[in-house]
């Protein structure tokens, strides 16, 4: 952990520590995040990844660690010595200034001569198709919109760094999606190095390049997003990802077999004994029928059609067991339903929630 | 904290220290005229010995009497007169809209918020005896005219003070009343609740640490407040003299402000027993939600 | 049946809102009819004969013309300015910064300038200002009034700031701008409206004390409009109604004028006041 690390990151967290009086917001982060890439930090609230975000900025100091900025250490220097861009999960949008003077503000700090600060304004709204409302107030336009010209004051200055804190969390589902793509197109485009923030499992993985994944102040697992869920590390990481998420059954591991709740699945390789966590995605279960081998029983819980699927939840033993049918048909239930794993897609993680295949 | 050092100077040169300056004046015999003006010397205790003198502090013109009357003052115009009728005017318009609200609102703030001197002349032509509009009105259904300066002046200031003072219950009972989410009552309204168990099972606990609040407050206000003297000067006789102006009359007039600050600091300690009261019920009012 | 006790509660209302009406408009009339009687005495009655020389007569009177539009103004006006300025930088410091318990704080101050206050505060002012040469001068009365409204001021405030997303301030310093650049482009424009209502609080309670300026003024050049009009006497002692009634009005219209203005733009309430019972 030292200058060989710090050149192949472009952003490099070491250590990084935040402490509000008792409370451990981040613990002794490290992080090397590359250039042009598009980072996401990924975690349930409180976890800590707005505060990284912040540290990031500059909005916060660290109590230990160290952030380095393009091979330059920043950790002492105040936001503006920098040379970042930040999108507020409210915008921060001005309300007594028109779009053009919010998004001119970064320029008219930096002392950027009206006409020249004008231009390039103009220039960046163009691009992100909200050159005709330059003369409007914040209040006047929409909540897309709203959050175009909050990208456009994030962009004008050509900051070394984008940091985006839930950025899509104020707009409705439909204009998520649409902004989604296009910041994820806006990124490709411009190629700067971004760290985004979010709640939102199904954006980090549409979005990132790699994501982090945070609990209660640490780093639970970094990777691509489809070899986090793939692979997660850990219980509360299976749990996160994926939508529903991963159904987690407690039971023993025994002789080569984990025993569940009425049912035993024959695994490929050797584990030691001891009580475990039987990992599965809801897409890798299918219905089966009565006393099928292998099958786990269960009692009806819930049927939800979904357009495309078909969503069946069931209680076997102590827990609630999602399955993706992916039908139009609703499927004909009785009380009780077995449910067929594929043993070759199965997670497994040991009583202290980590993964053992 | 650059920000804060204007404020702090202001608040520790015109609050702080003339509160612990008065508790040491209140010990000499501080004067602008006479052979003490220009050495004031420490005479103890003396002039608290004075101001509760039991062989004569009832009588007219000393700090007994005043008192008496701002009891009276007091208890009459705050606690009996504008917080029930600031409450009264609160429901009466709960939920209403329109003008009448607007201009019993408007009338009441107005009265609340115009300078001293000008409602003081204008309830000197109100109280007036021959033609005061108060004796006009109460002539037309029959009732005699009376001389409020001479015959009733304690209740006259009393009456003014209600009026002048009831706009802050009523704007505080109904903010009150605004903060309580309609849903409250709309809930025991479709279980079956009648207004009157409307009011008494849901409004009335709602509003009742605030009743305590404002009863506190406006006790603090009137207690200090010295607009009657405009009106009736504390006369006639000292009849109408609250312990403001006790303490105006002796500071300010005989300028003995050795005496003056001793009043001042009975007052002071009245004061804080009131706000520090005040805080309490904020703290129950809490715990208690 | 219900229709007859709706009628009735109906009526009561009414008749209940009409009584208390009347008893807040009546003691105002006076000052709406004698200011425009030639002949004006205590009575309130349809000005007649109908003139307007009363106010001719106060516009004459130099002394009182200056009281009013000189020395009310520089006091009240004084008051104002030095509440706002510094009770807004207060409140947002205050806002700001990480103080533990500064809520707390604020409430001890408002509840202590409650304690200081009247004629017993008067009593240490008097002398300070004494000592301090202070007596008879605008500056003194503007500073006596200024200390004793700050807490309040402070207190309306701390709301307005508080209202303010912390991201404005955040997302200015990353877009590169210092504290200073901060707080003059972003946040003393959305606290424009804040400043507006706490001016108007501190004019119109500096504009009506009589109190302060009646103990700390001596000259007559330097009294304000409320100290000045007691010099509408005969030499016999008897008031001149006339003048006084019609000094009385130009001296409310001030405030009832800034009444309407904040009703109309900001509907006169509470400004999260009561927020300490409240939620």
């Amino acid at each position: 952990m030292n200058s060989e690390s710090r050149e192949n990151g472009y952003i490099v967290l070491q250590g990084l520590t935040k402490h509000f009086g008792l409370v451990v917001a981040v613990d002794r982060v490290d992080l090397n995040i590359a250039q042009g890439e598009f980072f996401a930090l990924l975690g349930p609230s409180g976890c800590g990844k707005t505060t990284t975000l912040r540290l990031i900025a500059g909005l916060e100091r660290p109590t230990a660690g160290r952030i380095f900025i393009g091979g330059r250490d920043v950790t002492d220097l105040v936001p503006r010595e920098r040379d970042v861009a930040m999108v507020f999960q409210d915008y921060a949008l001005y309300p007594h200034m028109t779009l053009l003077e919010n998004i001119g503000y970064p320029l008219k700090v930096r002392g950027v001569p009206r006409k020249k600060l004008v231009a390039r304004v103009r220039e960046v709204a163009e691009h992100l198709k909200i050159a005709d409302l330059l003369d409007r107030r914040p209040s006047q336009v929409s909540g897309g919109q709203q959050q175009r010209a909050a990208v456009a004051r994030a962009l004008v200055h050509e900051p070394k760094v984008f940091l985006f804190d839930e950025p899509l969390s104020n707009l409705d589902a439909k204009l998520r999606l649409e902004a989604r793509a296009f910041l994820k197109h806006l990124q490709r485009e411009v190629g700067v190095t971004t760290v985004y923030v979010t709640h939102d499992q199904a954006e980090a993985m549409a979005m990132a390049d790699r994501i982090a994944v945070m609990f209660a102040g640490r780093i639970a697992q970094v990777g691509s997003p489809l070899d986090v869920y793939r692979e997660p590390m850990t219980v509360e990481v299976a749990a996160f990802l994926g939508n529903p998420p991963m159904n987690l059954i407690p039971g023993r591991l025994e002789g080569g077999e984990f025993v569940g709740p009425g049912f035993r699945i024959p695994l490929s390789s050797t584990s030691p004994s001891g009580e475990a966590f039987l990992g599965i995605r809801p897409e890798h279960l299918r219905l089966a029928e009565r006393g099928e081998t292998g099958a786990i029983p269960g009692r009806l819980y819930a049927v939800q059609p979904l357009g495309p699927e078909v969503l069946v939840t069931a209680q076997v033993g102590e827990v609630t067991v999602s399955v993706r049918l992916f039908t139009e048909e609703l499927p004909h239930l009785g009380d009780e339903v077995w449910l067929l794993v594929d043993p070759s897609r199965v997670h497994l993680f040991d009583s202290g929630g980590k993964r053992i295949r | 904290m650059a920000f804060l050092a204007p404020a702090l100077l202001f608040i520790g040169v015109f609050l702080l220290f003339p509160f612990i300056w008065v508790l040491i004046i209140s010990f000499t015999d501080t004067a602008l005229t006479g052979p003490s003006a220009a050495n004031p010397s420490f005479v103890g205790l003396e002039n608290y010995y004075r101001l509760f003198n039991a062989s004569r502090w009832m009588r007219a013109g000393e700090f007994g009497n005043a008192l008496r009357n701002t009891l009276f003052f007091v208890l009459g115009s705050a606690i009996l007169g504008q917080a029930p009728l600031g409450l009264a005017i609160a429901l009466a318009f709960h939920r209403k809209k329109g003008l009448v609200r607007e201009l019993v609102f408007s009338v009441a703030t107005m009265a609340w918020i115009l300078p001293d001197v000008a409602v003081a002349f204008a309830w000197i032509a109100f109280l007036d005896r021959d033609f005061g509009t108060l004796n006009a009105v109460l002539g037309a259904f029959g009732a005699k005219a009376i001389d409020w300066y001479f015959e009733k002046p304690l209740v006259a200031i009393t009456l003014f003070n209600i009026w002048r003072g009831t706009a802050f219950s009523m704007l505080l009972f109904s903010a009150a009343l605004g903060n309580i989410p309609p849903s409250y009552w709309e809930t025991a309204e479709v279980a079956g609740a009648n207004a009157w168990q409307r009011f008494r099972d849901i409004i009335l606990p709602l509003i009742l640490p605030h009743f305590l609040t404002d009863l506190i407050l406006i006790t603090l206000w009137t207690f200090n407040t010295f607009t009657p003297y405009l009106i009736t000067g504390g006369g006639p006789f000292f009849r109408s003299e609250t312990v403001s102006m006790y303490t105006y009359r002796v500071a300010f007039k005989f300028l003995e402000f050795g005496r003056g600050a001793a009043v001042a600091v009975v007052m002071m300690a009245i004061n804080l027993v009131l706000a520090t009261g005040y805080l309490l019920s904020l703290r129950r009012g809490r715990a208690w939600r | 049946m219900n229709l007859v006790r709706f009628v009735i509660l109906r009526l009561g209302f009414v008749l209940v809102t009409v009584l208390i009406g009347t008893f807040f408009v009546l003691p105002l009339l006076w000052l709406l009819t004698a200011p425009f009687n030639a002949q004006a005495t205590l009575r309130v009655e349809w000005p007649s004969p109908f003139t307007l020389r009363n106010f001719g007569d106060v516009f004459r009177n130099t002394f009182a013309i200056r009281a009013l539009f000189l020395n009310s103004i520089i006091q009240a006006g004084g008051t104002m300015l030095g509440t706002a300025v510094i009770a807004t930088l207060a409140a947002y410091a205050l806002s700001r910064l990480e103080i533990r318990g500064r809520n707390v704080l604020v409430y001890l101050l408002v509840l202590f300038s409650s304690v200081v206050t009247g004629t017993a505060a008067m009593v240490p002012i008097f002398l300070l200002l004494y000592y301090l040469r202070l007596i008879d001068t605008h500056l003194g009365v503007i500073l006596v009034l200024t200390g004793g409204l700050l807490p309040t001021g402070i207190f309306l405030m701390r709301d307005f700031v508080e209202s303010i997303p912390r991201s404005y301030e955040e997302s200015a310093l990353v877009s590169g701008a210092t504290p200073w650049q901060t707080f003059r482009d972003v946040v003393l424009p959305v606290l424009r409206p804040g400043m507006m209502v706490v001016a108007v609080w501190a004019f119109v309670n500096a504009w009506g004390n009589f109190l302060i300026p009646a103990i700390l003024i001596r000259s007559p050049e330097k009294m304000p409009a409320p100290v000045a009009i007691y010099s509408f006497y005969t030499e016999g002692g008897t008031p001149v109604l006339t003048l006084i009634s019609a000094y009385s009005l130009l001296y409310a219209i001030p405030v009832v004028v800034l009444y309407l203005f904040v009703n109309w733009r900001y509907g006169f309430r509470f400004f999260g006041g009561i927020k300490g019972g409240g939620k």
